[in-house]
């Protein structure tokens, strides 16, 4: 696995400079479960493949509507799975930009590729204090370990 | 019902909450009344409908059901832990009940107690039903909607179950003996309820409290929640219509239509009924997806004709079956 990064940063960095940034977009956690990838002033949010797998299958999605003012902890929208019914909590404050309407009709893309295909919702995010904040690598990798 | 309460009370605690409530059909946060229910026969026999804001799929209780709600933190929840609590407390009442793989409670293979959850960053709730003495003719009756088949959706669908009554295992368990051996189960499970100093009691001098419930009340029982919190959904149904056999396609987003087709199989249409198909559809789009709007949009174009009128009754009674639920 560690490999096969390796080898697309090294040759995003050979070919285009907009694909080395895209390689490069910082991706931060919320204690709630939440994935952050910011580019510019646009983060895209979606569930952790933590929280996806104690949900189990997903059957159930929705996503904020675009135009949507949020602040941060705002509840933006809903997953459900199994009987249970779970909030999805905007990370940020801003403006609901885009949202994955995909998700939406098919619902396994959150089991099978959240932290891809089954992103949620970007927000143009107006306090970068928001995003220094969020939980990085390291710290959600520790949280989720100990919950464990 | 009083989640905004629960949701204030000391993020570490568990609370217990039993309750019971006249006849009504609660349908799961993303579920679908138009095809969960017999929403005509609801409005006949006064059977309310009310929208949890758990999962799950949709349950019908009346004074024969009690139900349980527990609040705990969010990391001390599993989906079975209150489920188990409840069949423990009903073995103290000689019932051999037991958890089955939905996470509901059942004995001898038929439920007796569905359960519903709900996830906050910090809280979990458990809802739970328990059928006692519950009308069971009604339950079925209730839960059936005609048009069922008819409908597309998104979103959660019921999962049928067998099921029965405590009554059949036990003469003397009623709501006072459940609720008393629940508690007790409760104390045991987490830790020791002391009723002297552990149980609140409201009334109605707690303004606070009565006016946080009426407004909770207010919010649940609007239209937009019963009905408009549905997910999209598309009713389908066919026919023959003045000798010709028909196809509509009424599609719905919150509640309300967003797109109505209508046809005749192999094209038969001419102008005439292309034309009145374009008024059927323009006068249905944005209406509540209730009989009684349905009918009031239609009503001009019945005017217009005797085939128009045909065309028209016919759709309202299809969408009758479905649709007789309250007035946005």
């Amino acid at each position: 696995m560690s490999f096969r990064v390796l080898t697309k940063s090294f040759v995003s960095q050979r070919l285009t400079p907009s694909l080395l940034h895209r390689t490069f977009a910082t991706k931060k956690y919320t204690p709630s479960h939440e994935w952050i990838s910011i580019d510019k002033n646009i983060g895209t949010v979606g569930i952790t493949e933590y929280a996806q797998n104690s949900l189990g299958d997903v059957v159930y999605v929705e996503v904020p509507e675009e135009g949507t003012e949020v602040e941060l902890g705002d509840v933006v929208g809903a997953v459900e799975s199994v009987k249970s019914a779970s909030d999805i909590y905007s990370p940020l404050t801003g403006e609901i930009v885009e949202a994955n309407q995909a998700v939406t009709e098919k619902t396994k893309l959150i089991n099978s590729a959240p932290e891809t295909d089954g992103w949620l919702f970007k927000v143009k995010f107006t306090n970068q204090e928001e995003v220094d904040n969020l939980l990085d690598e390291a710290a959600y990798k520790k949280l989720t370990e100990a919950d464990h | 019902m009083l989640c905004r309460i629960l949701r204030k009370s000391d993020p570490e605690s568990f609370v217990l909450y039993l309750w019971r409530n006249r006849p009504t059909i609660v349908i799961g946060r993303n579920q679908n009344p138009w095809k969960e229910c017999n929403l005509k026969m609801m409005a006949s026999r006064n059977v309310l409908l009310a929208r949890r804001t758990s999962g799950g799929g949709s349950v019908y209780h009346d004074m024969g059901n009690s139900n349980y709600t527990v609040v705990m933190p969010r990391e001390a929840f599993t989906r079975d832990k209150c489920a188990e609590m409840v069949s423990r407390a009903l073995h103290h009442a000689d019932i051999p009940a037991y958890v089955n793989e939905r996470h509901d409670v059942t004995v001898e293979g038929r439920k007796i107690s569905g359960s519903a959850f709900k996830l906050t960053n910090k809280r979990a709730f458990h809802h739970g039903t328990m059928l006692i003495d519950t009308d069971l003719g009604r339950l079925h009756g209730c839960l059936h909607s005609e048009a069922k088949d008819d409908i597309e959706a998104l979103g959660v669908e019921s999962v049928r179950s067998v099921v029965t009554n405590l009554r059949e295992y036990s003469l003397s368990i009623d709501h006072l003996t459940f609720c008393q051996a629940v508690m007790r189960e409760f104390g045991r499970t987490f830790g020791k309820l002391d009723v002297g100093r552990n149980v609140t009691v409201w009334d109605e001098s707690d303004t606070d409290v009565v006016g946080m419930v009426e407004e909770e009340r207010k919010r649940i029982s609007t239209w937009k929640w019963l009905y408009g919190q549905t997910p999209r959904f598309v009713h389908r149904f066919g026919g023959v219509v003045g000798g010709k056999p028909v196809v509509a396609k009424v599609s719905v987003y919150h509640g309300h239509v967003t797109e109505v087709s209508l046809e005749y199989d192999a094209g038969q249409e001419d102008a005439d009924d292309c034309g009145i198909f374009q008024m059927i559809s323009d006068s249905l789009v944005d209406a509540p997806y209730v009989a009684a709007d349905i009918r009031g949009c239609l009503g001009p174009i019945s005017r217009e004709s005797p085939a128009a009128a045909e065309l028209c009754r016919w759709i309202l009674e299809k969408i009758m079956e479905a649709a007789s639920g309250d007035s946005a």
